[in-house]
């Protein structure tokens, strides 16, 4: 191979078509989604961490599970609604919905649908659970929620029914009467706005699923104590849905997840060895 | 009925969204305008919906209450001065109110929750624990101190703050590897979770794959053959 032709390769491997990426990812996700290679899927720390958050759930405890997610989000942060919804209707746990979103109320509903709690979990709306519905006053919101949950939340999402008219409602006034926090969370707000509203406030055990992406926003919180565990990202959905016994859409996506992973790793890889190359040619770079 | 039609909607929304990644074209540009109106009006109707709830339930019991409502309605309509030269001091004021609730409600705490609790987090015992929690505290004080040196900017990164410097360096470019990752995972995720809504109905995938597809390779290819007969 003369210099030339060595040279525009590098070159070329540095300018590919965006399109060439693209078509390539289709490959990489259809291919495994098609045909599943079943690639070996392990449990790490934070997922173990949240199960036995949720699971050590005292009986008769009151938990809200807040869904401030977006539809955009779902593909990350559906499985980990579904399954956690999933793990404190197997409790005996009284569960209030709520949502800081307006996405999430519909998909709270959705998830009410999936699951079925009265005929899988022998659970009974209004009395074991139930969903409050959505309030678009974001931070103002949580703390009108915290102060009095009729001002934040009159109407239940489903039966459009006064709340105060649930059983599950007695003796529930604001934040006090609550035992632990949920939240699936696609952003803000999220985590900083419950932490500030009701985790330093009132000091209530709070746990989050995350996107992959906050991971960074997060763990500070976490590292602090004011978040006593989360999940973030695919990988940890697809985990949890392992302890919980219940491999559902998470794990369906794991080929794929790392197929495209190794996609990109590779194009990094390319794309740093031609610069390099490129650049000692040149003998240019600091 | 609509079952049917669904899966079709959404082959032929997220094809078109996607096509974007060929290039600017019609289709993306009806897809974006059509998400971005659904969006708002399904924005507006749980809000109004909210509102709603809120006369129903809270303030038209009585009628102190009603008057308070229709007062905090009418500032609310003074957004809309944002629309008028003349009168755009107006819209001033409900943004002022909005403004002042939200930074009254969240610095109430935020110096604990997000300044206090932070740094009390980071006074770690440096030898307690198992070998790996002794390493990791020791990193969080080694990393903690040299970023929080590099940011001052009062001495000129010589000498020995030339060692914090780079030490702080490393761990910000390792902090935004993570990040890195992360948002590849969040993406990639999006895309697989989209690809296998694709997959549960081929007929419409296949059908908006190859109507989409086809006609940005046809308009390209009849571009090209206009391009060739103006030069010759």
């Amino acid at each position: 191979m003369t210099k030339a032709s060595s040279e525009g390769i590098w070159e070329k491997l540095q300018s590919i078509d965006s399109r060439v990426i693209y078509l390539l990812m289709w490959v990489v996700v259809l291919w495994p989604l098609m045909s599943p290679i079943n690639l070996p899927v392990g449990v790490g720390r934070q997922s173990k961490e949240y199960f036995e958050w949720v699971d050590s759930i005292p009986d008769g405890s009151k938990v809200v599970f807040s869904y401030d997610l977006s539809f955009a989000g779902l593909p990350e942060l559906g499985p980990m609604s579904v399954a956690t919804f999933h793990h404190l209707l197997e409790k005996d746990v009284k569960i209030y919905l709520c949502a800081y979103w307006n996405s999430g109320a519909d998909i709270a509903q959705d998830d009410i649908e999936l699951l079925k709690p009265e005929e899988n979990y022998g659970k009974v709306y209004g009395v074991d659970y139930i969903h409050m519905g959505y309030n678009p006053r974001g931070e103002t919101g949580m703390t009108q929620f915290a102060a009095d949950v009729y001002k934040a939340f009159p109407n239940d999402f489903v039966n459009n029914r006064p709340l105060d008219t649930y059983e599950i409602m007695e003796g529930v006034h604001g934040a006090e009467d609550f035992d632990y926090l949920i939240s699936i969370e696609s952003g803000t707000p999220g985590s900083p706005e419950w932490v500030r509203q009701w985790i330093e406030p009132y000091g209530i055990p709070f746990s989050i699923g995350a996107l992959g992406v906050s991971v960074p926003g997060v763990a500070p919180y976490y590292n602090a104590g004011q978040i006593k565990s989360f999940i973030a990202g695919l990988r940890s959905a697809a985990e949890y849905e392992m302890l919980i016994g219940r491999p559902d859409v998470a794990m369906a996506q794991q080929d794929p997840l790392s197929t495209t992973h190794i996609l990109v790793i590779a194009f990094v890889a390319i794309g740093n060895i031609a610069y390099f190359c490129t650049r000692s040619k040149k003998g240019g770079g600091s | 009925m609509l079952e049917a039609i669904g899966p079709w909607l959404t082959a032929f929304f997220l094809l078109s969204i996607f096509s974007f990644t060929y290039k600017e074209n019609p289709w993306f540009r009806f897809a974006e305008a059509t998400y971005l109106g659904v969006a708002v009006a399904y924005s507006i109707g749980f809000d109004l919906d909210w509102l709603l709830n809120q006369w129903n339930t809270i303030w038209s019991v009585t009628g102190t209450k009603i008057l308070l409502f229709a007062f905090a309605l009418l500032i609310g309509l003074l957004f809309y001065f944002r629309f008028s030269k003349k009168y755009f001091y107006l819209y001033r004021i409900p943004l002022s109110i909005g403004v002042g609730t939200y930074i009254g409600l969240s610095l109430r705490t935020m110096v604990f929750a997000q300044f206090l609790t932070q740094i009390k987090a980071t006074f770690i015992p440096l030898a307690a624990g198992t070998p790996l929690d002794i390493f990791n505290n020791i990193l969080i004080f080694v990393m903690v101190v040299c970023v929080l040196i590099y940011f001052y900017f009062t001495a000129e990164h010589t000498g020995p703050l030339k060692y914090t410097a780079k030490i702080a360096r490393y761990t910000m470019m390792a902090g935004f590897g993570s990040a890195y990752g992360n948002t590849v995972m969040t993406r990639m995720t999006l895309f697989i979770g989209q690809a296998r809504n694709l997959l549960k109905h081929p007929p419409s995938f296949a059908t908006f794959g190859i109507l989409i597809l086809g006609s940005l390779l046809l308009r390209d290819y009849m571009a090209k053959q206009k391009q060739v007969a103006v030069k010759d």
